[in-house]
């Protein structure tokens, strides 16, 4: 992968993990960080392993690549495993009030 | 009579670094990330061999793939070559292995166990076995002198052990864990167990 795509992907999860963060409504602030640092690792991971994989060898076709950067299971995972991430530390680091 | 101190249930705390880094629900989302990069690369292996169904290269029909695997790396070349295999008692043991025809059932456990790995990483189901289980696999494949990925899966692996509690929590063991009993909603508060007194009769 190029340093071209590489700097989107990071670009874009950055704007998705500040958008998380901003318009989420959650009072964490590692929000912006488990989503960006997941989507990036998710986007990367999928570009490079998924269309040489045995896995999903009965792909063909894994649509348009940019500079090494195979755009769509990339965008795809780096979505899934950055959604999952955040839903499962939701509860994580939230601070609880207790009242009397 | 007289009094004697028997300690019982030593247990030596873990630092904080330790803590935080292997038992704190904090890190979870690091060890989500590695459960996925060293899963996907066991499924990969695992998909691999159970999908191969060549005469010459199978894992799960007659176990001729791995069969030609363990041929190869038990074989003694002549000096000053030296064997892929290191250690003798582990040469005999693949030559066992060969001289009883269990390339069968290996096959189909190699295959389907490093699928099994691959699974339980990805979706974080029994986190702690499944990579004591990858390490064991891991091992092995750099006795048989297979050097590859195996030092990197085996470092990780070692890793996801120490953190079998927590570097399942975004995945299954979320749920699977506290129902064999692993505490995470809370401590349960009992009487602390430092020593324990017991009364003994004296001696004459």
């Amino acid at each position: 992968m190029g340093l071209a795509p590489f700097a989107l992907i990071v670009v874009l999860s950055a704007a998705a993990g500040i958008a998380v963060q901003v318009l989420g409504g959650t009072k964490s602030r590692y929000d912006a960080l488990i989503v960006g640092v997941t989507a990036v690792f998710g986007m990367y991971f999928a570009s490079e392993s998924f269309p040489g994989s045995t896995v999903f060898s009965t792909i063909t076709n894994f649509g348009p690549v940019w500079d090494g950067f195979v755009i769509i299971p990339g965008l795809v995972f780096g979505f899934v495993i950055a959604t999952i991430a955040y839903i499962g530390t939701r509860e994580t680091y939230r601070t609880s009030t207790a009242s009397a | 009579m007289k009094t004697q101190i028997v300690r019982k249930d030593t247990v030596v705390a873990d630092p904080p670094l330790a803590r935080f880094l292997f038992s704190d629900t904090r890190l979870a989302p690091v060890w989500f990330l590695v459960r996925i990069f060293v899963g996907f690369s066991w499924l990969d292996a695992g998909w691999h061999k159970i999908i191969d169904t060549g005469a010459k290269t199978n894992y799960i029909i007659d176990g001729q793939g791995i069969l030609a695997f363990w041929q190869r790396i038990a074989a003694i070349p002549a000096a000053p070559a030296k064997p892929v295999i290191s250690y003798d008692f582990y040469r005999s043991a693949i030559q066992f292995m060969i001289d009883n025809h269990w390339e069968g059932f290996f096959g189909k456990l190699i295959a389907f166990g490093e699928t099994a790995v691959g699974l339980g990483l990805i979706f974080g189901a029994f986190v702690g076995i499944a990579a004591v289980s990858g390490a064991f696999m891991n091992l092995n494949f750099m006795l048989a002198g297979s050097t590859s990925s195996n030092p990197v899966l085996l470092l990780l692996g070692f890793l996801l052990v120490l953190a079998w509690k927590t570097a399942g929590y975004i995945g299954l063991d979320r749920y699977l864990l506290p129902i064999l009993g692993t505490p995470w909603k809370g401590v349960r508060v009992s009487a602390p167990v430092t020593a324990r007194q017991v009364t003994v009769p004296a001696t004459s």
